[in-house]
C-alpha cells in the first residue's frame, strides 16, 4: 500500500491513495496484481513520487505533468521471459480510473474512465528499453455548467443560435485517449542516460492531442551525480472559432471573448533545460539541487501551469530547487 | 644544472605522492574473499556471477533448478558484495532497490547482521542463498561462487 500526502484536487485521502493491491505470484515468472495500481504506461509510472529512485529533483515536467491520471482500480498480469542474457517482460492491465482533476474555472473534474493497456520492456546489461500503449474512454463530463447555462438560456437561443454548435466539442463523455510511449535507458554505473517520447491522441477539446519527450544525460563521480535534462511538450489543435452572435450586443460579445479564452486555453507549448546534481551524502539519503529554465511559447495555456485565466503566461520561468530524499 | 635538480626533486615528490596514494587506496579496501553459499541439500553445485547478479538484483525469483529462491544479505559485507558483483557502489544499489520496491514487483533480500546468522538461515532453508567471508565457511553449506 502506498499513500502520499500531497495537495491533490478532490478527496484528500482517497485521491492520494496511489496503491493498495494484492500480488499473487502464480509462477516464478508470472505475477497478478489486484486493487489500486499505478498506471504502468511510462517508465516512472509506479515511482514518480519516489525521487530517491531517480537522479532528478522531480520527474521531467513536460512529460510527466501531462499524464492525466496516476492510478487505476483494476488488475494487471506480468510475465517475464529470460532471453539471450536479458529479461523481457510483458504486462497487460485493465481497470477503471477515477481521478479528480483541478479545472480552469472552478471546482474539480471527477474524471472517470475505463482504461486498458500493455507494455513490453527488455533489460539487458546496462540497457533498458520499453514500449507502452494505453487506451481509455471517458465516461463523465467536465464541470462546464457555467458555460452551458448561458448557452442554453432563451437569450442565447434567440440571438446567438450558432453557439450551440460548440456543445459537442465541450463534452467529454464518450471521447477517447490513446497513449503511446517509447523509452530507452542506459546506466553503466558511471554514465547514465534516459529518454522517453510519448504521443497522446485524443479528441477532446479540454485535453488536446500532444507529444512530449525528454532526454537526460548524467555522469557519476563517486557519490556525486551531475546531470542535464532537456524536455519538450507541444499540443496539436487548431483554435476553436467561436461563432458570432446575430446582433453585436455588448453582453453577448463579452461572452464571446470569454468563451474563446476558455476554450483556447488548453494548449501546451513548453521546452526546458535543466542542470542538476545529486549527492548521496549518507546511507539512503541524497541531497539534490536543480536549476531549470522553461520557455513557454504561444498557445501555452493552463494545462501545466496553474494560473488564473485572466493572467497572461510569462515567456520564461526559472526554477531553482533544493531537496533531500531519503528512504527507510 | 638547477633545472636538473628541480626535475629530480619533482620526480621524487611524485614517487612519494604515488606511494602514499597507493597506500591509502589499498588500505581502504578490505581483502576479505566473499563466497556465495547455498544449502547442501540443494542440487545446485555452482552458480556463475551473472546468475548470482540476476538473483541479488531482483531480476529473477528462481534458482536455475526452478525453485523459488530466498536470497539473504549480510549487512556488513553488503557494499563490498555488490561492488564486486556489479561494480556499482552501494548508493546506486540502494536507489535501484527503492525503485523495484516502489514498483511493487519484488522485495529486497532480507539483511542479517553477521556471517553466523547467514549460515544458520542457509542451513534451515533448502532454497536460500547468501554470502559470507570465506574464512567462516563450514561443512554445513556449499560454496557456489567465489568473489575476489
Amino acid at each position: 500500500m502506498q499513500w502520499i500526502a500531497r495537495d491533490h484536487a478532490g478527496n484528500f485521502f482517497e485521491q492520494n491513495l496511489d496503491w493498495a493491491f494484492l500480488r499473487w505470484s502464480i509462477q516464478n515468472d508470472v505475477d497478478i496484481r489486484l486493487g489500486r495500481l499505478g498506471v504502468g504506461v511510462f517508465s516512472l509510472s509506479d515511482y514518480r513520487n519516489i525521487s530517491y529512485a531517480y537522479p532528478w529533483i522531480r520527474p521531467p515536467h513536460e512529460f510527466y505533468s501531462t499524464i492525466p491520471y496516476y492510478h487505476i482500480d483494476g488488475a494487471d498480469i506480468t510475465k517475464k521471459f529470460s532471453i539471450d542474457d536479458g529479461y523481457l517482460s510483458i504486462k497487460l492491465y485493465g481497470g477503471y480510473s477515477y481521478n479528480q482533476l483541478p479545472t480552469q474555472s472552478s471546482g474539480v473534474n471527477n474524471q472517470q474512465s475505463p482504461a486498458t493497456g500493455a507494455n513490453i520492456s527488455y533489460e539487458k546489461g546496462a540497457w533498458q528499453a520499453r514500449l507502452g500503449y494505453t487506451y481509455a474512454t471517458i465516461t463523465s463530463n467536465p464541470p462546464i455548467q457555467d458555460l452551458l447555462t448561458p448557452i442554453n438560456s432563451p437569450l442565447f437561443t434567440q440571438y446567438w443560435p450558432d453557439i450551440k454548435q460548440l456543445i459537442p466539442a465541450m463534452t467529454m463523455r464518450g471521447k477517447e485517449y490513446h497513449f503511446g510511449s517509447i523509452g530507452l535507458a542506459y546506466d553503466d554505473g558511471i554514465w547514465l542516460s534516459q529518454m522517453e517520447a510519448a504521443y497522446i491522441a485524443s479528441n477532446t477539446l479540454w485535453s488536446p492531442p500532444r507529444s512530449s519527450a525528454y532526454l537526460s544525460i548524467g555522469r557519476r563521480i563517486s557519490t556525486v551525480t551531475l546531470y542535464s535534462l532537456l524536455g519538450i511538450a507541444k499540443t496539436f489543435q487548431n483554435d476553436v472559432n467561436v461563432p458570432n452572435p446575430l446582433v453585436p450586443n455588448p453582453t453577448l460579445l463579452a461572452y464571446q471573448r470569454q468563451f474563446s479564452r476558455t476554450l483556447n486555453n488548453n494548449g501546451i507549448n513548453e521546452q526546458s533545460v535543466s542542470l542538476g546534481t545529486r549527492w548521496d551524502f549518507y546511507n539512503n539519503m541524497a541531497l539534490k539541487a536543480q536549476w531549470s529554465h522553461y520557455w513557454l511559447g504561444a498557445h501555452n495555456g493552463s494545462q501545466q501551469w496553474q494560473q488564473s485565466v485572466s493572467n497572461t503566461t510569462p515567456n520564461t520561468v526559472n526554477v531553482m530547487s533544493v531537496g533531500i530524499d531519503f528512504v527507510f | 644544472m638547477s633545472c636538473l635538480w628541480v626535475l629530480i626533486l619533482y620526480f621524487n615528490a611524485m614517487k612519494i605522492f604515488t606511494a602514499l596514494l597507493l597506500f591509502f587506496v589499498t588500505a581502504s579496501e578490505s581483502h576479505a574473499e566473499i563466497v556465495v553459499i547455498g544449502n547442501v541439500k540443494n542440487n545446485i553445485q555452482s552458480l556463475n556471477s551473472a546468475q548470482v547478479e540476476d538473483i541479488f538484483m531482483g531480476r529473477t525469483r528462481s534458482l536455475p533448478n526452478g525453485h523459488f529462491v530466498l536470497p539473504v544479505c549480510q549487512s556488513t559485507l553488503r557494499p563490498e558484495f555488490y561492488q564486486k558483483l556489479t561494480t556499482k557502489p552501494i548508493e546506486q544499489i540502494n536507489a535501484y532497490w527503492a525503485m523495484l520496491a516502489f514498483r511493487g514487483q519484488i522485495s529486497q533480500p532480507i539483511e542479517y547482521p553477521d556471517d553466523n546468522s547467514v549460515l544458520s538461515v542457509i542451513n534451515e532453508n533448502r532454497d536460500a542463498i547468501g554470502y559470507i567471508d570465506s574464512r567462516h565457511i563450514n561443512n554445513s553449506v556449499r560454496v557456489l561462487l567465489r568473489l575476489n
